[in-house]
């Protein structure tokens, strides 16, 4: 029997793990693309806006380097700061709602449809992911609006004299917003909902119980997790989102984001903008550990 | 592909004191075991006893922290696995998804560089070994499980490496197939000429196919021998219970003369010849089923038959008294003198039993 | 009862997702010159507009030249990432996990802007490279994940089997490992594709006349212009959204990654 052994003994050490562990070299060696393009182009660019959130505004250079946490306490103080984050906060709380309410009824018709509709259901709940934001945003913008579809359809009938305001608002935007997001929580829903042991459903129904107490006392409980997921994406995104506000919005309504762009296109005023943009961050960083805690493993 | 190879005699494999540790926990508790030249080796032990452990540190995929592991005279334990020519068939045989049947077996002749001609030829040698020659150009997930295996098998054994290594092989087939491919094994180990050593669970299997069986429990061996010195002689209480050599008696031992008893409910008294070195209260009765003879009763006794089923050529009695249940093993011609429920008398064949130290 | 609610807004919700697209779909056909619906008469002219006018058709190719260089950096950074991912212990592993999934959580706003004044200080005149650089960051960690995916799923005896009979580092990664997770990397990039072609707000700080991704010409357009001609163009991009959506599930069954 012949041994093709090549005669090359390592000079490998004797782990006290017990195993071999392949050299550190490597992985450090396969790592390094993404360490060097995320501290170019992560880590720089997010320091130096941190640093310009510590200047101070000035008309005539872009910022003073006069460092402090003035804007920020400016904007935990300024009436209007605080209205904006209210606003915010608030649209996402909205169409955290919404998406829920409607979603969480559609994923569980989903969940149950047939060979032949479950497809086209999902097919039809995901072709807006694949659309961008600006063309899903422009069909409200065609649709509400003074002159918009609805408004010209309501007075055709002779349902209203005057157009509604239903655009340049609150509620333009939030529904822009919502129609954005509620695919999102579908999916989320949807997901969990189909790891759902039926046998449960099944049980309840045999002891007794009615739809509603099936759906509040057993249905609900058991897709928590799903829910949470969907509503923590969905609130990220709208806090988060530019494109649909600052369509939809008009010049009457704005979000921390849009307020962002502004200052850092418009009004000039880097610093402020910059405070701001650590303030979104850390409203994000706040609700992902919110729900990190609301959704531990018990 | 060479057959037998007369030169080859011998010490293959040499364990030595080997101990393997992960943090805390004790895998391998110092090892020693010699394996010859074209032996058929078979670690059995219930899971967590170290088998697969011991396997992989012989394949090179654990690092011993103590002992030595010498193959054909080298201590490979500072060896990487690709330097070590061990073929290995893994329990999920480990078949690359995305070469055919014929790249899958050439691969270890490839890393070996021969040409072209060579691989070829000596890949479908290999092939037309485990007869899945036809099969050559098919990909994994078109075969069926058990030829999955026979394709892990030929491209461990394609490169004629010094040892093979299999781990649990017959475990994903179903029973028919599993009996069938023992046999095949077997055969094919033998006409390879080739030293192995398999894991495995099932102490049935390692009956059926090893020339020697290593037994091991938490880490250590517990004994080696033959299949037949292993039942004829458990070395140990708990090993004759694992290969479930027969009823384990266990009670008030009493010695007389340079024989010892035990007393069981019911008033059944077996005995056996005194063993040396062994604590007489830590001490049990290996009675094999074969060893105790049975007698339908008229009267009253405190056993009872309380089943009886056929086994081949055999008879299995099972005997109830109170909580003790004894099995018992009778020729099938005496189905007749048997009825369930009823009275028996029980006795030992003289020189049936064993005393074994408990531990 | 409760059934019947539920089912109501089931409906109430498909019919709200659908029927805003369809209207665009519809008032793209319309023959006046403003968006209007129910469109009134019917002509193709909005589509063949598209075609010549606007800019469109340059937008689309600048919008295909920097997904394929996304994809191209976007493989080139995560298939070593994802790779290096798999070796260390799982602690490291989760920690450089949770690092390398951050960008997920940052606003594109946020990015976008602060990219924007890393590329003004640096004095550069390459706002494709900019743009290309933004559409990366965004990616690289849903690319990274779909890849890790598909590295979990090649069993740890493959790669012990290829070293067993004798294959170096080398050939493990370039034989056997690499080979195993084609599909997921090609999963990935097609991933990556649709999101850069999409990838509107970060763009938004780096475009100019002369590279302007197909979205943000039209984010430009709508502002000054309630042409039909809009309606036709996002009615293509719908439809293809569609035809890919349906095509993935004949193919794939993307419904089957929602079961169990």
């Amino acid at each position: 029997m012949t041994m093709a052994t090549q005669q090359h003994p390592t000079s490998h050490a004797r782990s006290s793990k017990g195993m071999r562990n392949p050299p550190r070299g490597r992985m450090s060696t396969l790592l390094s693309p993404i360490a060097t393009f995320y501290a170019l182009f992560l880590l720089l660019p997010y320091f130096y806006i941190f640093w310009l959130s510590l200047t101070r505004y000035s008309s005539t250079q872009l910022y003073v380097p006069d460092l402090g946490l003035h804007n920020y306490i400016r904007i935990l103080t300024d009436s209007y700061y605080l209205g904006l984050l209210a606003q915010t906060i608030g649209l996402g709380l909205f169409v955290m709602s919404v998406t829920l309410l409607l979603g969480y009824p559609l994923a569980m018709r989903i969940v149950a449809a047939g060979k032949t509709a479950k497809p086209i259901l999902l097919i039809l709940v995901m072709t807006p992911l694949l659309v961008n934001v600006v063309v899903r945003t422009y069909a409200w913008l065609v649709l509400l609006g003074d002159n918009g579809v609805i408004n010209k359809a309501l007075s055709g009938i002779g349902l209203i004299d005057a157009p509604l305001p239903i655009s340049g608002n609150f509620f333009s935007v939030a529904i822009g917003l919502v129609h954005l997001s509620l695919p999102l929580m579908v999916l989320s829903l949807v997901s969990v909902m189909e790891k759902l042991d039926k046998g449960l459903f099944e049980a309840g129904e045999s002891l007794g119980a009615g739809p509603m107490k099936m759906l509040v006392g057993v249905h609900i409980p058991l897709c928590m997790q799903g829910i949470g997921a969907g509503s923590l994406l969905v609130f990220c995104t709208v806090i988060s989102a530019f494109v649909t506000p600052q369509l939809l919005g008009g010049n009457r309504f704005s979000t921390i984001s849009t307020i962002i762009y502004q200052k850092f296109t418009f009004s000039m005023n880097w610093p402020v903008g910059a405070a701001l943009v650590f303030v979104l961050l850390s409203l994000n960083f706040a609700v992902i550990l919110l729900h990190s805690f609301m959704f531990r493993e018990k | 592909m060479a057959e037998v190879d007369l030169e080859e005699s011998g010490e293959i494999l040499k364990i030595e004191n080997v101990g393997l540790r992960y943090g805390d926990v004790v895998a391998l508790d110092d090892i020693n075991l010699n394996i010859d030249a074209r032996e058929f080796v078979a670690l059995l032990g219930p899971s967590g006893c170290g088998k697969t452990s011991l396997l992989r540190s012989i394949a090179g995929f654990n690092s011993p922290q103590k002992g030595r592991i010498v193959l054909k005279g080298k201590d490979v334990v500072d060896l990487q696995p690709r330097q070590r020519n061990i073929g290995i068939v893994f329990q999920d045989y480990a078949l690359f998804p995305h070469m055919t049947v014929r790249k899958n077996v050439g691969f270890g002749l490839e890393c070996r560089r021969m040409s072209a001609g060579e691989i070829e030829a000596r890949s479908m040698a290999a092939l037309d070994k485990v007869r899945l020659a036809e099969l050559a150009d098919r990909r994994p997930k078109e075969l069926s499980g058990g030829q999955q295996q026979r394709v892990a098998l030929a491209r461990a054994i394609a490169f004629e490496p010094s040892l093979l290594l299999l781990d649990e092989p017959l475990g994903a087939l179903d029973k028919q197939l599993r009996s069938r491919m023992q046999f095949e094994l077997k055969e094919l180990q033998r006409s390879l000429g080739i030293t192995a050593i398999f894991v495995t669970h099932d102490q049935d299997e390692a009956v059926a196919m090893a020339d020697r069986i290593v037994v091991m429990r938490d880490g250590r061996v517990q004994q080696v021998a033959t299949p037949s010195a292993l039942f004829a002689r458990p070395a140990t209480a708990w090993v004759a219970e694992f290969i479930d050599a027969g009823n384990l008696l266990s009670g008030e031992v009493c010695a007389d003369g340079n024989t010892w008893s035990v007393q069981l409910p019911g008033g059944f008294t077996p005995g056996a010849m005194a063993p040396t070195a062994v604590d007489r209260k830590r001490a049990k009765l290996l009675l094999p089923a074969h060893q105790l003879e049975v007698v339908a009763t008229t009267e009253a006794s405190p056993y009872r038959l309380a089943s009886i089923r056929p086994n081949g050529m055999a008879l299995d009695l099972l005997i109830a008294c109170g909580e003790l249940r004894l099995r018992a093993q009778l020729p099938v011609s005496r189905r007749d003198e048997f009825e369930v429920g009823a009275s028996v008398r029980l006795a030992a064949t003289p020189g049936g039993g064993l005393w074994l130290p408990d531990d | 009862m409760v059934n019947r609610i539920i089912s109501v807004i089931a409906w109430l919700s498909i019919v709200f997702l659908i029927a805003p697209l369809l209207v665009i779909v519809g008032s793209s056909f319309t023959e006046t010159d403003f968006v209007t619906f129910p469109p009134r008469g019917f002509t193709l002219r909005w589509y063949a507009e598209a075609m010549v006018a606007g800019g469109f058709v340059d937008a689309f190719f600048d919008s295909l030249m920097i997904a394929a260089a996304t994809m191209t950096g976007v493989a080139l950074i995560g298939i070593p990432s994802a790779l290096g991912l798999r070796m260390g212990s799982t602690r490291t592993q989760t920690i450089l996990r949770s690092m390398i999934m951050a960008p997920l959580t940052l606003p594109a706003i946020v990015s976008g802007i602060a990219l924007l004044q890393v590329y003004y200080a640096s004095g550069l005149d390459a706002p494709f490279v900019g743009i290309v650089v933004g559409h990366i960051l965004i990616t690289v960690p849903f690319f990274i994940r779909t890849v890790t995916a598909g590295l979990e799923s090649v069993p740890n005896s493959i790669l012990e089997a290829a070293e067993s009979l004798g294959a170096s580092r080398a050939r493990v990664l370039f034989r056997v490992l690499l080979p195993s997770i084609i599909p997921s990397i090609g999963a990935g990039l097609a991933f990556v594709f649709i999101l850069s072609f999409d990838e509107v707000t970060m763009s938004i700080f780096f475009s100019n006349p002369e590279i302007m991704p197909l979205p943000i010409r039209i984010y430009n357009y709508i502002e000054f212009s309630v042409e039909p001609v809009i309606a036709a163009i996002s009615t293509i991009l719908i439809l293809s959204a569609f035809v890919l959506v349906a095509l993935l599930q004949r193919v794939f069954g993307i419904d089957r990654a929602f079961a169990k």
